[in-house]
C-alpha cells in the first residue's frame, strides 16, 4: 500500500468544509479581519473589508457558531491528517473542545502582559495577547464546542457502527454527498441567521449594529488645531462634566467645549464665556490655567483673563484615536482613514458609493 | 521674578496639602490653587502633576511650567479605567473591573497599593474618611449586570474589603460629604442616603425629575450636571431646597 500524508481523504474534505462555514461566519456577519489567516497570508483586511450583513456580534448566533464550526472542522482535520486507531478517535472531539475552553478562558485575562516596547514578544505572542485581551469570555462559546464535539462523536459513533455491519453502501459517493450537504447547511443555516437578525434592526440596543451603511465625518487635524475661539452667545446644550474653580463654575458640553459661569452668587449664576473645543470632555485648572482635551490633543489655555481666553500650549496625540468618541456605539462606520483627521460624526452612505 | 512666583505658589500648594491630613471630601481642593471636580472625572491636578485618563493608563503631565507641560510618565493601570479621585494621599482609580487605588505621595511616581475588584461595569468612586463609595452601573456601554452601591472599608488600605452593597437603578456619578451621599441614580433621579451607618444607609431625599450626570457637593451646597442643566441646591438640613438651574438651550 502507498503512505500518503492524507490518512483519510473524506474527512479532511469535511473538515475543510467545516473551517470554511466558520470563516463564512465572521465574513458574512463579523469583522473579516478577525480571521487568524488573513494577516498569516498577508491581507491588511481591517481597514478595508466589511462585513457583507451587518449585525452585532453579541448575537448568539454569530458569536459563537465559529466555535461550533471549529471543534467540528479540526475534529476532522485530525482525522484526515492522522492515522487515529479507532479506540482513541472518541477522544479528538474531546480534546479539541477542551483546548477551545482552555483558549476561551484566556479571554478573562483582561490586561496586556507584554512590555509595549518588547517587540520580540509582541510579535511573537501579540496576537494572543490580543486575542485574550480584546476578547470576550462567554459561557456561550464553551456551550457550542460541547456542542460541536457531540456532533463529531455521535457521527463517530454512527459511522463505527455502520462499518463494523459491513454498510459500505456510501463509500464512493461520500465526497459529493458532502459537498452537497454542507452547501444545504450553508443554505439553511444562513436563513436561520439571517431572519434571527431581522429584529437586530433597532439602532438603540447595544445587540445590533444598524442595517444602514454610514460613513464617516471627519475634522482634518489643521482645523481642529487651530479651532479654540470663544462665543458670549451661546446656550448650554450637552451637559458633561463640571468643575469648580474660585468662584466659577465650569460645564463641559460634550464633545463641543467649556461653558462658564460666575457662580459667586448660586442663586443666581452668570453665563460669562463658552470656549469652543472640538472634542472637549474633560478639564482641570490649576493657577488660572485650564487643561482640557481636544480629541487627540491636550490643550493648555490661559484663563487669567476671562475677556481675552487664549490657547498658550498643546500637546499633540496625547490621547488615543477614539473613531467613536462622537458616534454612537451601535454605527458601524466602516472604513475610516484617520489621515484625514478626527471623527466627529457620522452620515448615511450613499447606495450608489 | 517669575521663578519665585512659582517657588511661593509651591510652597503654598505644599503647605496647604500638608496642612489638610484627612482630606476634604471633594476631589482636587486640598489647596486653593487648583478646581474640584466630580466622580466622573479623568483629570485630576496633584501638585505640579496632571493626570489624564488615557485608554488603559494614567498618562503624568509635568505641569511646573503651567504654560508649557511636559509629557511625563505613563501608567498601565488596567482595562477600561474610566474615573479618577484623589483623597488623602491615594488616588482612586474606578475601572471597568474595579477600584485601583495608587500612593501619590511622591506625585511623580504613584505606587501601586491595592485593588478591589467586581463584575465589569462602569464605576466612579468617591471617598471619606475610612470608606469609599463606588457605584456599578451596567448598560449598552458598559458590561456586566449590576447596578449597585458598593461601600468598601478602606481603614487598612493595602486590603480594602466590602461592607455592604446596595442595589441601584443605573447610577452614575456621585459624591459624598458629612456622611451624606448624593447619587445619580438614571431614570430614578437624584437621591440623597445618610451613610452614618454603612450597614444601614438610609435615603433621606429623592428628585426624581432629575436626571443627573455628575455631581459635585460642598459643606451647604450642592452642584449637579443634568440633561436638561445645571441645578444647584441647597442641601443643609434634610431637604434639597433649589438655588437656581442653568436650562440648557437657553442663552442668558
Amino acid at each position: 500500500m502507498k503512505r500518503t500524508i492524507i490518512m483519510n481523504g473524506r474527512h479532511l474534505v469535511w473538515g475543510i468544509c467545516f473551517l470554511l462555514l466558520g470563516a463564512s461566519v465572521y465574513i458574512l456577519f463579523r469583522n473579516p479581519y478577525e480571521l487568524l489567516f488573513s494577516s498569516w497570508i498577508g491581507l491588511d483586511l481591517e481597514t478595508t473589508v466589511e462585513p457583507l450583513i451587518i449585525a452585532g456580534s453579541n448575537n448568539i448566533f454569530v458569536g459563537s457558531l465559529p466555535t461550533f464550526f471549529h471543534v467540528i472542522a479540526v475534529s476532522y482535520l485530525t482525522f484526515g491528517l492522522l492515522n487515529i486507531p479507532r479506540r482513541l478517535q472518541l477522544w479528538i472531539p474531546l480534546l479539541w473542545f477542551l483546548i477551545n475552553t482552555i483558549f476561551e478562558s484566556f479571554q478573562l485575562i483582561e490586561q496586556p502582559w507584554i512590555d509595549p516596547d518588547d517587540e520580540v514578544k509582541l510579535k511573537l505572542f501579540g496576537w494572543f495577547q490580543n486575542y485574550f485581551v480584546s476578547g470576550v469570555f462567554d459561557w456561550n462559546d464553551i456551550l457550542f464546542g460541547l456542542l460541536g464535539a457531540l456532533v463529531v462523536s455521535c457521527h463517530l459513533i454512527i459511522s463505527q457502527r455502520n462499518v463494523s455491519e459491513k454498510n459500505n453502501y456510501s463509500k464512493h459517493k461520500s465526497i459529493p454527498r458532502t459537498l452537497l450537504y454542507t452547501s444545504i447547511g450553508i443554505i439553511s443555516l444562513g436563513s436561520i441567521m439571517g431572519t434571527s437578525l431581522i429584529e437586530c434592526t433597532h439602532d438603540d440596543s447595544h445587540l445590533c449594529y444598524s442595517h444602514t451603511r454610514y460613513e464617516p465625518t471627519y475634522l482634518s487635524y489643521s482645523e481642529l488645531r487651530t479651532s479654540i475661539n470663544t462665543e458670549t452667545d451661546k446656550a448650554l446644550s450637552n451637559t458633561g462634566k463640571i468643575y469648580v474653580y474660585k468662584d466659577y463654575l465650569f460645564v463641559n458640553s460634550i464633545n463641543n467645549g467649556i461653558f462658564i459661569y460666575d457662580n459667586t452668587d448660586p442663586t443666581d449664576p452668570m453665563f460669562v464665556v463658552f470656549i469652543n473645543i472640538p472634542g472637549n470632555i474633560d478639564l482641570a485648572i490649576k493657577n488660572d490655567t485650564l487643561y482640557v482635551d481636544s480629541y487627540i490633543d491636550l490643550v493648555v489655555i490661559d484663563i487669567s483673563n476671562l475677556q481675552n481666553i487664549q490657547e498658550v500650549d498643546r500637546i499633540e496625540n496625547v490621547f488615543q484615536y477614539d473613531q467613536y468618541q462622537n458616534v454612537p456605539h451601535n454605527i458601524y462606520l466602516g472604513y475610516v482613514d484617520s489621515s484625514k483627521g478626527v471623527v466627529i460624526g457620522y452620515k448615511e452612505k450613499q447606495k450608489d458609493e | 521674578m517669575n521663578k519665585i512666583k512659582y517657588f511661593l505658589v509651591l510652597s503654598i500648594v505644599v503647605l496647604t496639602a500638608c496642612g489638610d491630613g484627612t482630606g476634604t471630601g471633594a476631589q482636587g481642593n486640598a489647596n486653593a490653587s487648583t478646581g474640584t471636580g466630580g466622580s466622573m472625572a479623568r483629570f485630576s491636578i496633584v501638585d505640579n502633576m496632571l493626570y489624564a485618563i488615557s485608554e488603559n493608563n494614567i498618562q503624568l503631565v509635568n505641569i511646573e511650567e503651567p504654560e508649557s507641560p511636559i509629557l511625563w510618565d505613563k501608567i498601565n493601570v488596567g482595562f477600561g479605567i474610566e474615573t479618577l479621585f484623589t483623597y488623602d494621599k491615594y488616588l482612586f482609580i474606578g475601572s471597568q473591573s474595579g477600584v485601583f487605588i495608587y500612593d501619590y505621595s511622591n506625585p511623580e511616581l504613584p505606587e501601586y497599593i491595592s485593588e478591589f475588584t467586581h463584575a465589569r461595569s462602569c464605576d466612579p468612586v468617591v471617598v471619606e474618611g475610612n470608606f469609599a463609595f463606588v457605584t456599578l452601573r451596567s448598560n449598552s456601554r458598559c458590561f456586566g449586570n449590576s447596578n449597585q452601591l458598593d461601600i468598601l472599608d478602606i481603614s487598612d488600605i493595602q486590603h480594602p474589603h466590602l461592607v455592604k452593597t446596595y442595589p441601584m437603578h443605573e447610577p452614575y456619578g456621585l459624591g459624598i460629604v458629612d456622611e451624606k451621599l448624593f447619587i445619580c441614580d438614571g431614570d430614578e433621579g437624584l437621591k440623597v442616603f445618610d451613610v452614618s451607618d454603612k450597614e444601614s444607609i438610609e435615603l433621606i431625599e429623592q428628585q426624581v425629575d432629575v436626571s443627573c450626570y455628575d455631581v459635585i457637593p460642598t459643606t451647604s451646597k450642592l452642584i449637579v450636571s443634568s440633561s436638561s442643566g445645571i441645578p444647584q441646591y441647597n442641601h443643609q438640613g434634610n431637604e434639597l431646597i433649589t438655588l437656581s438651574e442653568i436650562p440648557v438651550g437657553l442663552n442668558d
